[in-house]
Formats: structure tokens, sequence, C-alpha cells
């Protein structure tokens, strides 16, 4: 509902400033960081705040290239290698996720079976649990099996945030889709495997992508799991931002630099998946 | 095969097909399972050893006061968080939904925030929170003294400031496809019957916004109150901000109490259970009350 | 051999019976039409023959085989859609294509290309082939579905109202397309619909269907002229049927009137008494519009009536005339009739149907009760 023949020009211009005020305070800590992100360490720990300042580009190539090397506990020289596990991690759970999820959504949508419900209610019920809850038997269970600090352990675990995100939704997707034109399919001769691959799953397409776009944000910007199950080896690079705190004192440019890096990969990817993300925040129960 | 016969595999098809995503699923299900049953034992992950003794954890769970106080100090959390970001985001909501000029552009840097890992957004709070910050910077243009915002006394609302920040384009996501789905007629008959902006909001807006109202602090409810992340991150759980999950984490991970630590989380998923099943069943009779299915 | 045999075939949605309890046959090559009102179970009854729904009760042999559990990709059928269920992603030339696609169809790409190219020459659409679903209008829609349907060269044709979308004018000239390609094709037909117009005219045999319920199967001549029961005579004709709620009276040993309660209306019996079922004294007459003759002349025999409305439509006019307290519509070729005209009513016995008043079943069971000049 919009009420835009109410808008006198001085209505508008209040609203459009209104927001601005909202933008800066939103936009403020992200720019004041990109900006520390570029600053020499001199410009950084000056008592009054610069904001014009020339750019260096010092904390990247520290933390990129080892530049200083000092001891800190998680090792900012590694943050490469953080960024790494961040990548391998996220897109092999996603993918792992859309293997078992996507048939899965689909057998939700589609076909009545007993335990039906239950088993929809479990998926959802792992975005409602507390993550201690269910990490710290993992983190015994891991111990004995030799999984802690593994990928494999990782990927497994960050299926709690992929795994309902995809089915839900995606069984939305589905159900979006009239039964007639799969009845069709089917009375042409296709069998459920037919159907599924030619017919359901090309309709489905974009709300598929977008929907892995968005398990990817998420499972990104996961820290707990990747902080207790795992170590040195396979920290994603959200724990690996906070090794440049230490006792000693806070490198605080690399650490701007280490944060603007890690949030890069989810705001690009955002900017593709606006249209889905109401569906998407909402596990589907908004049909945005 | 006879055509009489139904194939097995018709039956059991849906089965085969859910399977491997049964098969992760039961893969989680067995630790939730071991946390019951740990949660009912001594298990100290130094020792060896397990004793089952029944709700001893509970049960000195509730009598000691930093239980509560961490229970206490974790629906502060939820409440504060909920009461400023539900009506804020509606506010927001309410400004996004006229199409002036830019208004793309201000719903993609809304959710700019929300995309963010939230210890790095609490990283980059903490650098802005800093006694010799920016923040306290702006605080000193403005004549007043610097504020020690992530000292004791400040911590939890400094925390709730970040999380307002995070999250409030959250609720206003949802609330502004709520707004956007409402129908045009009753407002066009309401101005012919010449109504007022405060009865319209209040009679037509309201109500049929009530399922998206409902599902925003559903979300948000349960998401405060598993808080980790934004604690460990700037004050990696001090007395002040002591939260449920934060002081589960340091009972599981430092003094090695897992069954103690372990009954906490399943009394704050219980909590979670029944908070979410009220709300969700508040949420059905809102859609049925706004689309007239009720029965 | 492509015959279809339902026999006492239920269909239940939980506690909805959609289906109770039908049985019927279609012939090899003939079209049979299945009319009713919606909520009849027309489509369920379709969807069980194509095997898309699942049959709660009862039997449904295709080619005398039991194929009830017979999953629809197996099944030798082709169905046209009410809601057309074209593939949205595919081109026209892609969905007509499809069936043939199929690892059952077991076709070469040049085959499957002559046979679209075929379909599509037939129907008209080979400027459409290029096309996707979203472009086309309501139309040609429904010729894509059907030329889908018709590509697969099944025994069986299955078509769920498909010219209901589509304006009176494109529904008269494809009601004759159709006839022409089933009988270029061979196929046998199953067509269900509420529009009595298109069943009458397509169909070889009609089974009238209301609620589940089977009321009567018979050629179209027979289910318009001899009715099973008030049902089947109401559905069938435009304006419908006119029942008025009579008693039987003796005029004489020959003679019997059907009179109604306040007297006005009174028509010959077209039974004899011996013919009339025992104890049966209420009736509903049943007199068709075309039947009824009205005339201005107030010294001809017949009913005393008013004209109440005259509705003009080229060649013929509707006319309502109060007899009594029973209005009955007319359909007749004088145009001239002013409102508060009074005339006379009179209609002819062998026009008169009978029905009875509680069952509604046709009490005249006349198979060779032949009609002519007015339809």
């Amino acid at each position: 509902m919009k009420r835009s023949r109410y808008l006198t020009p001085k209505r508008q211009t209040l609203i459009w400033l209104t927001l601005a005020g909202y933008a800066i305070f939103a936009l403020f800590p992200l720019i004041w960081v990109v900006m520390m992100s570029f600053k020499s360490h001199i410009d950084i720990i000056s008592p009054v705040p610069k904001f014009i300042f020339t750019p260096s580009f010092e904390n990247y190539k520290a933390i990129l290239f080892g530049g200083q090397s000092m001891q800190y506990e998680a090792g900012q020289t590694d943050f490469l290698l953080y960024f790494k596990n961040s990548c391998i991690i996220t897109i092999s759970a996603v993918v792992l996720s859309l293997l078992a999820g996507v048939p899965a959504a689909y057998a939700l949508a589609r076909y009545r079976f007993r335990f039906k419900d239950d088993i929809a209610f479990t998926f959802l019920s792992f975005r409602f649990a507390p993550e201690i809850a269910v990490i710290i038997p993992i983190y015994i269970l891991y111990q004995k099996l030799h999984l802690y600090n593994t990928y494999v352990g990782l990927i497994f675990v960050y299926q709690l945030i992929t795994l309902p995100l995809i089915v839900w939704i995606i069984r939305g997707y589905f159900e979006d889709i009239s039964v007639e034109i799969e009845q069709a399919a089917k009375l042409d001769g296709y069998s459920w495997w037919g159907v599924f691959t030619k017919i359901a799953l090309p309709l489905v397409k974009p709300g598929l992508a977008s929907t892995a776009v968005l398990a990817f944000i998420f499972a990104w910007n996961n820290f707990i799991f990747g902080l207790i199950l795992g170590s040195s080896d396979t920290y994603p690079s959200t724990v690996g931002a906070l090794g440049f705190i230490s006792y000693e004192s806070v490198l605080w440019g690399q650490m701007a630099a280490a944060t603007v890096i890690t949030i890069m990969p989810p705001l690009i990817l955002a900017i593709f998946i606006q249209k889905y993300l109401v569906r998407g925040l909402t596990m589907g129960a908004i049909r945005g | 095969m006879k055509p009489g016969e139904r194939r097995w595999q018709d039956r059991y098809l849906p089965y085969l097909i859910i399977l491997p995503a049964l098969v992760l699923t039961i893969g989680i299900l067995y630790p939730f399972i071991l946390a019951i049953v740990y949660s009912l034992t001594d298990y100290r992950l130094v020792s060896p050893t397990r004793h089952f003794i029944g709700l001893t954890n509970y049960l000195d769970s509730f009598q000691d006061i930093n239980f509560w106080y961490s229970l206490a100090v974790t629906l502060l959390y939820a409440g504060l968080t909920i009461i400023i970001e539900v009506p804020l985001g509606l506010g927001v909501a309410m400004l996004l939904n006229h199409e002036i000029r830019g208004i793309r552009s201000f719903r993609f840097i809304l959710i700019i925030p929300l995309m963010m890992p939230p210890v790095i957004a609490a990283l980059m709070w903490k650098m802005i929170m800093a006694e010799n910050g920016i923040l306290n910077y702006f605080i000193g243009l403005i004549g007043a003294a610097p504020v020690p915002w992530l000292a004791n006394t400040y911590s939890l609302l400094s925390i709730v400031l970040i999380d307002v920040w995070l999250y409030t384009p959250f609720c206003a996501i949802i609330l502004l496809a709520g707004l956007q789905s409402l129908p045009k007629e009753p407002y066009e008959s309401a101005m012919v019957d010449r109504a007022s902006g405060f009865f319209i909001f209040r009679h037509l807006t309201m109500p049929m916004l009530k399922p998206f109202l409902i599902l925003a602090i559903l979300f948000r409810t349960i998401d405060s109150l598993k808080m980790f992340d934004l604690v460990y991150a700037t004050t990696k759980g001090s007395h002040s901000t002591m939260l449920m999950q934060v002081s589960a984490y340091y009972e599981a991970f430092r003094w090695y109490n897992m069954g103690k630590s372990l009954s906490h989380m399943i009394i704050i998923w219980v909590v979670i259970f029944i908070i979410s099943r009220m709300l969700i069943s508040w949420w059905n009779r809102a859609m049925q009350r706004a689309t007239g299915t009720e029965r | 051999m492509s015959t279809v045999v339902l026999r006492d075939v239920h269909k239940d949605y939980g506690k909805v019976k959609a289906v109770r309890g039908i049985s019927f046959e279609c012939a090899d090559r003939e079209i049979l039409a299945i009319l009713g009102p919606s909520g009849a179970g027309k489509t369920s009854t379709l969807k069980m023959i194509a095997g898309l729904e699942a049959v709660t009760r009862g039997e449904i042999l295709e080619n005398g085989r039991l194929v009830n559990f017979l999953p629809p990709e197996k099944r030798n059928a082709a169905m046209v859609f009410e809601s057309y269920a074209l593939y949205p992603h595919f081109t026209v030339y892609e969905n007509i294509a499809f069936p043939l696609r199929s690892k059952s169809a077991r076709l070469g790409a040049e085959t499957i290309d002559t046979r679209v190219h075929e379909v599509a020459e037939m129907l008209q659409i080979e400027s459409l082939l290029g096309r996707k679903p979203a472009e086309l209008s309501g139309g040609q829609k429904q010729r894509v579905s059907l030329g889908r349907a018709l590509a697969k060269r099944a025994e069986i044709l299955l078509l769920d109202e498909p010219l209901s979308h589509l304006d009176a004018k494109l529904r008269h000239h494809m009601r004759r397309e159709l006839k022409k390609y089933q009988r270029s094709l061979n196929t046998t037909v199953i067509y269900v619909t509420h529009d009595y117009l298109e069943a009458l005219a397509l169909a070889s045999k009609i089974v009238v269907l209301n609620v589940g319920v089977i009321h009567q199967i018979g050629t179209p001549s027979e289910v318009y002229n001899n009715p099973a029961d008030t049902f089947v005579a109401a559905l069938i004709g435009q304006p419908s049927i006119n029942l008025v709620p009579c008693r039987i009276q003796i005029e004489s040993a020959e003679e019997l009137v059907c009179i109604s309660r306040d007297g006005s209306f009174h028509v010959p019996c077209p039974l004899a008494a011996e013919q009339l079922p025992p104890d049966c004294r209420e009736v509903l007459v049943g007199i068709r519009p075309q039947y009824l003759q009205i005339s201005p002349n107030l010294d001809d025999r017949g009913m005393a009536g008013e004209i109440y409305v005259s509705e003009y439509m080229g060649t013929d006019s509707i006319v309502e005339v109060k007899v009594g307290d029973h209005i009955l519509r007319a359909l007749t070729q004088e145009h001239n009739y002013c409102i508060a005209q009074a005339a006379r009513i009179q209609v002819l016995k062998r026009d008169i149907m009978l029905f009875d008043m509680h069952t509604g079943k046709n009490l005249l069971n006349n198979q060779d009760r032949v009609y002519s000049t007015k339809s």
C-alpha cells in the first residue's frame, strides 16, 4: 500500500532525510572500519580521529603476506589460510545440503507419507536449537572419531545451518509449481526422476540459486562451530579475525583489514538475492 | 509384473528420496539425544568416567544464583532487543514503503548490516566503542564525558546496541514485506470514509500486519535467547554480559563440566521450545484471521 | 483396440466422497462425454482413468487389462488439462516434442521433428513453435495443449473441459475441429464438460454425472428426448425444461389429466391409467420450452395465461408466461408479445414428459420416441 498521492514534496524530503539518517547509522561502522583498514598505524592511534589521511596498504600486506611477524594467539599471518578454510567449508556445506536437501524438499512437497510432518518439523527445529547443546556432544564424539579440527567434521556440523534453510525454502518453491504440470509430464511417459530433473528442477532454478546463496551467507557468517570444533588448521575467517586481539595489544589496522576481507563475499552476494531475502529469512513462512 | 499389484517402489519412494537428508538429520539428532543423556550425568571431560546422577545438575542449577542471574540477563537482553528492534523496524519499514527516488538504494543499504557476520560486526563496534574510539570522540564534540562502552556497567547496553544495529533490518524487511502485501481496497474505502491517519493505522494496518509482527518477534526472541557471538567478541563474557550460551560455553570448555553445561542448555532449549510453540500457534491464528480463513 | 471400462469405481478424498460407484464403458474409437455440473466428480474420474489419482474402490480396465495400479507413465493415454498445464520453460515446439522424447517413446530425432510439425500444421500453430507459453493467448495455449496430447498418438485421449475458457465463437470452431481430429486419428476420446451443447454435438455416448453418481448413460438423442430423471432433463436444454408439480385426475375412462394444485395448469396425461405405477398420484410435468404453444387468440383452447417477460434473441424469443402461480418459459418465433397480454397456452400430449414427484425418475420410458422439427 503506497500513499504516494499524499506525498507533498515537503513530505518526500522529510522521508528522504530520515532514511538518509538511518543509512548513515547503518553504514557508518562499515565505512569507518574500511577507512581504518587503509590507515597506517600512526593514523589509527592518533588521539583525534582522522577523516583525511593518506591511504596505505600496509595492513593488507601484513595479513596477506605476513609482512610483520609477531607472536599472537591465532597467528594473523595465517589469515589467508582462514579465508581459504571459510571458502572450503562453506561451499562444501552448501553443496552437501543441496544434494541431500533438494530431493528431500521435493519429497516433502509432493508426496504424502507417514512421519512426513515429523520429519519436516525436525528439520525446522535445527534452526531454533541452541548450538552449544549439540556442540558439546559432537565435540566429545569428534575427539573419539578424530574428526576434531577437520574439514569433514565442520562441513557436517554446518549442515545444522544450511540444511533446514534449503529444505524448507525450496519445498515452498516446489509447492509453487502447479501439480498439473507434473501430472502432464507423468502422462507424457516420464518416471518421477524424469519429472524431477526435466520439469521440477528447471522450474525452481532461480529460487534454488538464491537459496543456495543465502545458505552460503549464513554459513560463512557462522562463528561458534568453527571456534569450538576447529583449531588453528581449520578456523574460518570469522574466528581468525578475532586473532588480532591479544593480551598485549590489539592490531587495529590489521583487524580492520581482515574484517573487510571477511565481509566481502557475503556482502557482494547479498546484492544478487535481495528479492529472495524475505523468504529466506523466515524459513519460507512469508512468500515475499 | 502384474498390473494389479502396486509396486513396492511406489510406496517407499518418498522415503528413498528423503534418505540422504534423513541420514544427515539422524547424524545431528544423535548428538542431541546424547546431550540430554549427558545432562543427567556428572560428566567432566577430565575424568574418564561418568556416572548417572539423574536430575542433580538441574536441581543444582535451580539453587545456583549464578544460573538465575545468567537467565535473567538473557531474558533482559531478549526483552530489550525486541522492544527496540520491532518498533524501530516498523518505522523504517513504513518509511521504506514509499516509491520515492533512490528508495531501492536505501532498501539495499538497509540490509547490509544483516548480511555481515555478527562477530565481525561486534569487532567493528568494538573498535568504534574503544575508550579512545570514534564514538567517544563524537560524544566529546558535544561536550559530554567519554563513556566506557565496554566496561561492566554499560557493556550489556552496548551489546544491545550492536544487536539493534544488526537486526533492526531483519524486522524492517519482514514488516516491509507485510506492508507491501496489504490490499489496497480497505484503505481506499477508509479514505473515502474520511478516516484519520491514526485510525487507519490502528484498525487497518496493525491487525493485518500482525502475522508479520509475530514472525519478527518469534525469530528475534529465539536468536536473542541463544546469543553468543556478540558477547564473546566484545567482552568475552564479562559478568554483566554472561548470557546463557556464553556461560554454558565456559562451563563446558573452561571448567569442563559437560553435564552441568548441558543441563543449562537443555533448560534454555525448553524455554525456546515453549516460546516458539506459543508464538507459532499465535501466528497461525493471526494468519487465519488476516486471510479470513478462521474455523 | 482401446476400450475403457469402469466398474463400480469410488473415489474418496479423505472424508469427501467425490465419486460413488460409477460404471460405464467406452467402446473403441468412441467419443464419450462425461457431462455434469462442477463438483460432479468428472475431473476425478478422468484423472483415475489417466492414472493420476488412485482408485479408492472399484476397477478400471483399459483394453481389458486391470490398470488400477498401473502408473500414468505406463498407460497409453494422453490428456488435455483444463488449465492446459503447458511447460512454462519450454517453447511450443519443446512442449509438443516432450512426450515424444520420453524413454518409453523411443523415437529418433527426425521422427520427432516430423511429428511435431505434422501436429502443428494440423492445429495451425506452426508460426508459434518458437514461442513460450507465457506469450500465447488462451486459444493458442489450448491448441498447443491439444497438440502435445495428439503428438503422442495415444490410444485414449482424455479432455478435461478443453473449451471452457474460450470465447463462444472460438469454442464453436474448436468443437468442429475436435471432431475432425478424432476422426482422422481414430482415437478413443473421453471428454469432460459442463456444457451440454458440447456433449450433444461431439459425443456418441453421454454419461450424465452429478455429485459422484451417474444419472444416465445414453446417446445424445436418448439423453435429450428421454431423460432418465428431472436432473438430466433440466441439465440439457436452454432455456431449461419447465417442471410443474401436478396431481393426476381421471376425466374419463381413457383420458387422464395432470392438473396443478390451484387448477390453473392442466395438460393431458401422456400415460394411460394402467401405465401409471401404482400409488402414483403426484407427478412433475416436464415441458420443453419449444413445445409450449402460445396463442394470443383468447378463443383457442388451452390454459389461461398472461405474458410476463419477453426476451428477444434474434431468431427466437424467450417468453415467460404466467399460468396461475406458475411461470413457464417458452421458446417461440413470435416477437410481438406485450407484457400482461393475455394468451392461451397449449401443449401436445406427445410433447409432455412425466416425472415421479419424489424420485424424479422419468415415468415414460419410450425408447423409440422420435422428435423432429424444433430443437
